[in-house]
């Protein structure tokens, strides 16, 4: 089988008895504990958990009582709590920790027939205090199959990175303000964050109570579906979780769905706000979607302080969440100066400010939902550049490569990562080719609350008719 | 004169630094104009 393979095409490799779940569970242990490293893509291989998961697949297999994850491997980012494996959160101080549980969402994979391969590295606490460098995590900086002189983004960096090289077939990851957008759109992979509520968060770290969300991220958008379908759900140990349960559209429902869906689209997203290197692939992306869902009409984001609105909401939930932790004798073993700084600076923002932060959300909400009484669906960047250097500050302009345009008067859609996640709403990312720098570009279509059967729909069209997603890094 | 140029890692200036991004971010919401009767939304679900 190609390691490139999707889970489509390895659920009837296994169906049809080409490989054995065992063969696929040790094929990809190997791979990761050969090629992972190169990316710091692996916190922990779970070969033990793999093997026996294997084995009950293979059984399964046997009675013809498959589902499509029947004997699948995946990686889980290293904030999901998994059994019989240390749960670090990606930071030195947890570098020890077990929780002896599974996560509500591994447990559902579990039940669903697929194969925990590894724990995936992650961004320290997710980067709740604002990182400066690539390197903010237990297991250094996250590299991108595409050239490990780039990140692979964060927060969900292994994860992304992990299946980019294709080293497992999907990845869960999550999502506070871009933590599985981001690196799925520097390492040209489908990463789907779900509507909040959607996927129950038991047993992942909590950064932000109001804005974490777990999602897939996979090589099709099929793929993330067949993920969703399986971790999504009611569940009783999160009372955050809306019960609602995610079913993909059948294809010809799908295909007319896509056709007729109406786009909201910004055009000084792209003209304005793209990098030099990204401008031209993004345009042609744009178009390509255009031929493929030809309703066009222009929608934009209220000018809001989306960027102040989403750290003040994530930092103060952040610094009530480790407040023990920023106060104790282990915070300094934490690898970014900025990141402690944040979270230092962040157990002192007021109660004011923070409900006024969640006040301003019930706008946002409001003026969200204005905006879908006219179009189906936002289209825009999932980056404006492609991955920064992995020596880049983050927080300070690129000194070279991945320069992003000046700020103009339009801000368009810009802001969308802050901004659907401060509503809760969907989005997924995906590939549509790549910059002159030679690395992936990709959009994103974020939808009203439970959309993500449509938005799978958009995109499965999209990757129908395109190859963008079919393209692969070298070793 | 010349000035001495700073660490952009230096702890105390990163702390000065986060402690200014704390207030801006605050400002910018104060900024904004919001309704007295709009509500924060609510996860919170009482006990049944």
């Amino acid at each position: 089988m190609s390691r490139f393979a999707t889970i489509a095409e390895l659920a009837r490799a296994l169906r049809g008895r080409k490989v054995s779940a065992v063969e696929l569970a040790t094929e990809t242990c190997d791979l990761l504990e050969t090629l992972a490293p190169r990316y710091h893509a692996l916190a922990t291989l779970t070969r033990e958990r793999a093997l026996t998961e294997a084995r009950a697949a293979d059984r399964a297999l046997a009675r013809k009582a498959a589902n499509p994850l029947t004997g699948i491997p995946y990686g889980a980012k290293d904030l999901l709590a998994a059994r019989g494996a240390p749960t670090t959160w990606g930071a030195p101080p947890y570098r020890d920790q077990v929780i002896d549980m599974d996560a509500t969402a591994i447990a559902k994979l579990k039940r669903a027939g697929a194969v925990l391969a590894a724990k995936l590295a992650m961004v320290e606490l997710a980067g709740g205090g604002g990182y400066r460098y690539p390197s903010a995590s237990l297991q250094g900086p996250g590299l991108n199959p595409w050239d490990r002189g780039r990140w692979s983004g964060g927060s969900s960096s292994g994860s992304a990175s992990a299946v980019g090289a294709g080293l497992v077939p999907f990845a869960l990851g999550s999502e506070t303000s871009g933590s599985i957008g981001t690196p799925s759109a520097y390492c040209g992979v489908t990463g789907l964050r779900p509507t909040y509520g959607l996927v129950s968060r038991h047993g992942a770290m909590a950064l932000s109570w109001t804005l974490d969300k777990i999602g897939p991220m996979a090589r099709t958008a099929e793929d993330c579906a067949i993920v969703l379908e399986a971790i999504a759900g009611p569940d009783a140990d999160d009372r955050t979780a809306s019960g609602k349960r995610f079913r993909p559209l059948a294809a010809r429902a799908a295909a007319s769905a896509a056709k007729r869906a109406r786009v909201g689209y910004a055009e000084e997203d792209v003209a304005d706000h793209a990098s030099t290197e990204g401008k031209a692939a993004l345009a042609k992306g744009v178009a390509e979607l255009r031929n493929i869902v030809p309703h066009f009409a222009r929608a934009t984001l209220p000018a809001m302080p989306f960027g102040p609105m989403v750290q003040t909401v994530y930092a103060s939930e952040g610094a009530s969440i480790f407040a023990e932790l920023i106060e104790g004798p282990r915070f300094e073993e934490l690898v970014d100066a900025r990141q402690k700084a944040g979270l230092r600076a962040s157990l002192e923002i007021k109660a004011r400010d923070y409900l006024r932060a969640m006040r301003l959300r019930t706008t946002l909400i409001e003026a969200y939902a204005a905006i879908f009484t006219n179009v189906d669906v936002i289209l825009t960047m999932g980056r404006a550049a492609t991955a920064t250097r992995v020596t880049q500050p983050l927080d300070l302009p690129p000194t070279a490569g991945g320069a992003v345009a000046q700020p103009t008067k339009r801000p368009g859609n810009t802001g969308m990562i802050a901004a659907g996640n401060l509503a809760g709403l969907p989005a997924i990312f995906f590939p549509c080719g790549f910059a002159t720098d030679g690395l992936p570009v990709g959009l994103q279509l974020v939808g009203p609350p439970f959309s993500e059967a449509l938005l799978v729909a958009i995109v499965a069209a999209y990757q129908g008719e395109t190859g963008h997603h079919l393209k692969r890094p070298r070793d | 004169m010349a000035t001495e140029e700073r660490n952009i890692d230096d702890p105390a200036l990163l702390a000065e630094q986060a402690r200014e991004n704390v207030e801006k971010a605050a400002a910018d919401l104060r900024s904004q104009s919001l309704p007295i009767e709009t509500e924060p939304p609510t996860v919170f679900t009482p006990p049944t």
